[in-house]
């Protein structure tokens, strides 16, 4: 088969304008589709990410009203929990509202242990322990700002002011390591200074996150969890996390919906493109494949040899195409501070190259058949 | 070119063989129908997308900026930036209402309005849980003269009833007049639905700020609207709480407060249309260049015999174009057809990374298509400019000879 090959290349550089233009084409519409589709693979998989061992428990009322302290121990009480901790939303800004931070007042020891992704040396646990304003960041702050340990830094917070507007001050006493974890850019501070030092709502907390024994009792769980807290002051609606991701995500927009749209009517185009093409170099060779039937060529091997030019060439393109999404989207990660997620994933570049192939088999369906049944006589009388 | 040189033309005779020869080669179009369909479709797409996307930008606009006016002004609690988060207690609303540049009525009463703002929860028609504002006003008919009921009538201060939005009706489960929606601080039964011109208002519920007040146990307030003598009385107004030292307080135009909550989500979208529709366009601009090259080197001869006939170089360039721009602005035109058929006036929400759930309405509106148009005439020129130049260049002789 292989020895066909410069036959083929050949083929694809007999109109070199054409088929320059046809790649580029071609190139872009997969350029788009390692985007577009990359970004919705990406969503899909931050709610398979979340865990489903996980429960957020938040404020039946108002998600932004904080719970009191004290439902945390007897969260804790409950069979098939295996850690709580909690967190409050402090929604601290680094000297311009452009540059937020996803900033929570925690307490570090057990929020480690309900986040075991989240992985912290115990030097630098105790660390927190001990000194009131310190704080851990996550490996995206630090490569988006350079922040490092020892170094101090000034926070603005929209919701809990200072007195005379001045920032709250923390020091870094650490990175925390991550993979495959929530977030790589949280700036953890510890809830006890916190808490001491605002002004309004103390004892309170923005939500509390618990950790089960085994996610098949999570339902139970939160079930049982909000039952507890059924008719009192701050009643509790407790979820798994990968439920409140696919909320969260849901109540953008839905992108699957625009991408696929958007992807569909790119790869109509680009089909017609494909075909036409096809159709139009098949058209103006007839008299070689003539020939090429002349001196032996049989019908099966001429119907391959039309299929694999259009083959190579929305193969070639694809690659071109899905190599370019991925170094844009690399770039884009890099330009954003964030932590790299392998940019776009492999599911995305398989699926990118069967399409490829389909849009050829497709386009050169018809050319490849009338190439089969090409009569040499007729087509050699047309010259 | 020395060919061009001898045959002087006139600017009539110039339109005459352009049109002759334009006329020609769309007599030919038939024969070239997959070309024409790929030209059509392919920029048709990226109009659509582009003015979709553009719409929802213009529609995020409309609806959140076109929620304020410049007479009157929003005071928040110092730092506060959002209305959700700030806190403003009695002794200071008082000082704010006293305020010079505020409004006065017949009575001299300021023409003012403290409002408290809870979040309760509805439920999408699909039973999503989402959180929609509770409004808690006062003074709202002469405060805020946008606002008309359409059905039943206003809320009554002192009892808890509710007018909702017209957005809301139709977005959220069990608002229909005369329903009760039931939170665990009281039972809120709906009187009525109102309008206000598409703006965020719409996907809101109103009652009476005081209700609010006492049913959630509330001592302070969110926010201060009022209504300035003028829109130029802001500057006095402004300076005026900035002048007191009890008050630790921002002041915004109201218009200005709403169009910096519209701009970074409207200007995303923006972005993305620019972004998508550009590699959109880049590759209908390739397809096109491939499918015109194609069609015009397989008339070569045709080309040849006409400007051996007699027909200028700049005719031919001219005809490729007009054929290519006629068919870019077909595609333009449907992609414009089709969106306005598909998404004009049509309801989207989003949550734009906030906790409120915010609805706006699409604006295919004309300078969406406009921008669509433009971008479908740049595609057909340029690509038609190429492969015609190329065309023009080729020596006739070895024209006439090609098959």
């Amino acid at each position: 088969m292989l020895k066909y090959l410069p036959l083929v290349w050949a083929g694809l550089w007999r109109k070199p304008v054409r088929t320059v233009f046809t790649f580029a084409s071609i190139a872009i519409a997969f350029l788009l589709f390692g985007l577009l589709q990359g970004v919705d693979t990406y969503f899909g998989k931050v709610i398979d990410d979340a865990r489903l061992d996980r429960l957020l428990v938040q404020n039946r009322i108002r998600v932004i009203e904080p719970l009191p302290q004290t439902h945390q121990p007897r969260i804790a009480r409950l069979a098939g929990v295996a850690a709580v901790t909690h967190s409050t939303w402090f929604g601290g800004y680094y000297q311009s509202l452009r540059n937020f931070t996803a900033s929570f007042a925690v307490d570090i020891e057990s929020f480690i242990e309900v986040y075991p992704e989240v992985k912290l040396s115990p030097a630098v646990v105790g660390e927190m322990r001990r000194m009131a304003t310190a704080a851990v960041i996550g490996p995206g702050l630090a490569r988006r700002y350079g922040w490092r340990v020892g170094d101090e830094v000034p926070l603005q917070s929209a919701t809990w002011t200072q007195q005379r507007g001045e920032p709250w001050r923390f020091r870094i006493v650490g990175v925390y390591e991550c993979d495959a974890c929530i977030s790589a850019s949280l700036f953890l501070i510890n809830y006890s200074y916190f808490n001491m030092a605002r002004s309004f709502t103390q004892n309170t907390v923005g939500q509390f996150v618990v950790r089960v024994d085994d996610p098949r009792d999570a339902g139970r769980i939160a079930f049982a969890i909000d039952e507890l807290f059924a008719n009192s002051r701050a009643e509790t609606r407790t979820q798994s996390e990968q439920e409140s991701a696919q909320a969260q995500l849901e109540r953008i927009g839905d992108v699957s919906f625009f991408v696929r749209a958007i992807l569909g009517a790119v790869f109509f185009a680009l089909l017609l493109l494909t075909s036409n093409t096809a159709m139009q170099s098949f058209r103006e060779r007839t008299s070689e494949y003539a020939v090429l039937k002349t001196v032996g060529y049989g019908d099966v091997t001429l119907a391959v040899l039309v299929a694999a030019e259009a083959l190579v060439l929305c193969l070639v393109a694809a690659v071109a195409g899905l190599l370019l999404a991925t170094a844009a989207a690399t770039l884009a990660q890099i330009a954003a501070g964030m932590q790299l997620q392998g940019s776009v994933p492999v599911v995305v570049l398989l699926l990118g190259l069967f399409l490829a192939a389909l849009v050829a088999a497709i386009a050169s369906a018809i050319p490849s058949w009338r190439a089969s049944r090409l009569s040499v006589v007729a087509a050699l009388a047309v010259q | 070119m020395m060919f061009l040189a001898a045959i002087p033309m006139t600017a009539r005779d110039a339109i005459k063989s352009v049109s002759a020869l334009t006329a020609m080669s769309f007599a030919s179009l038939p024969r070239r129908l997959g070309t024409a369909a790929v030209v059509i479709l392919g920029i048709g797409g990226v109009v659509a997308v582009l003015i979709a996307v553009l719409a929802m930008g213009s529609g995020i606009d409309k609806s959140i900026a076109g929620s304020g006016r410049d007479d009157r002004a929003l005071v928040l609690r110092a730092g506060a930036g959002l209305e959700l988060l700030s806190l403003l207690n009695r002794p200071q609303v008082s000082s704010i209402v006293a305020a010079p540049g505020v409004k006065r009525d017949a009575q001299s009463r300021p023409i003012a309005s403290a409002e408290a703002l809870a979040l309760i929860e509805l439920r999408l028609m699909d039973d999503t849980p989402v959180n929609v504002p509770l409004r808690g006003v006062s003074r709202t008919e002469v405060l805020r003269p946008e606002i008309a009921i359409a059905a039943g009538r206003m809320f009554r201060p002192g009892v808890p009833e509710v007018v909702v939005g017209a957005a809301a009706q139709s977005q959220f489960r069990n608002l229909q007049i005369g329903a009760s929606i039931v939170t665990r601080e009281a039972t809120w039964k709906v009187v009525g639905s109102f309008a206000s011109s598409g703006n965020l208002r719409d996907s809101e519920l109103l009652t009476d700020a005081d209700m609010v007040m006492s049913a959630y146990q509330r001592k302070t307030y969110q926010s201060v609207l009022v209504q300035l003598e003028s829109a130029a009385a802001f500057s006095n107004f402004s300076a005026a709480l900035a002048a007191d030292p009890s008050l630790q307080v921002d002041v915004t135009r109201e218009s200005g407060y709403y169009a910096s909550l519209a701009r970074p989500l409207s200007n995303s979208f923006r972005r993305l249309a620019y972004l998508v529709g550009g590699i959109m366009a880049a590759g209908a601009l390739f397809a096109t260049l491939s499918c015109v090259h194609a069609a015009v080197s397989s008339r070569a001869r045709e080309i040849a015999t006409l400007r051996a006939l007699g027909f200028g170089a700049p005719s031919v360039v001219c005809a490729v174009i007009l054929e290519t721009l006629l068919l870019a602005l077909t595609g333009g035109g449907i992609g414009v057809g089709l969106c306005w058929l598909a998404f004009s006036g049509k309801t989207l929400s989003t949550s734009g990374g906030g906790v409120v759930q915010m609805t706006y309405t699409m604006a295919v509106t004309s300078w969406p298509i406009v921008i669509g148009l433009l971008w479908a005439s740049g595609i057909g020129v340029f690509a038609g400019l190429l492969p015609a130049l190329h065309a023009a260049r080729q020596p006739i002789p070895s024209g006439l000879r090609a098959i």
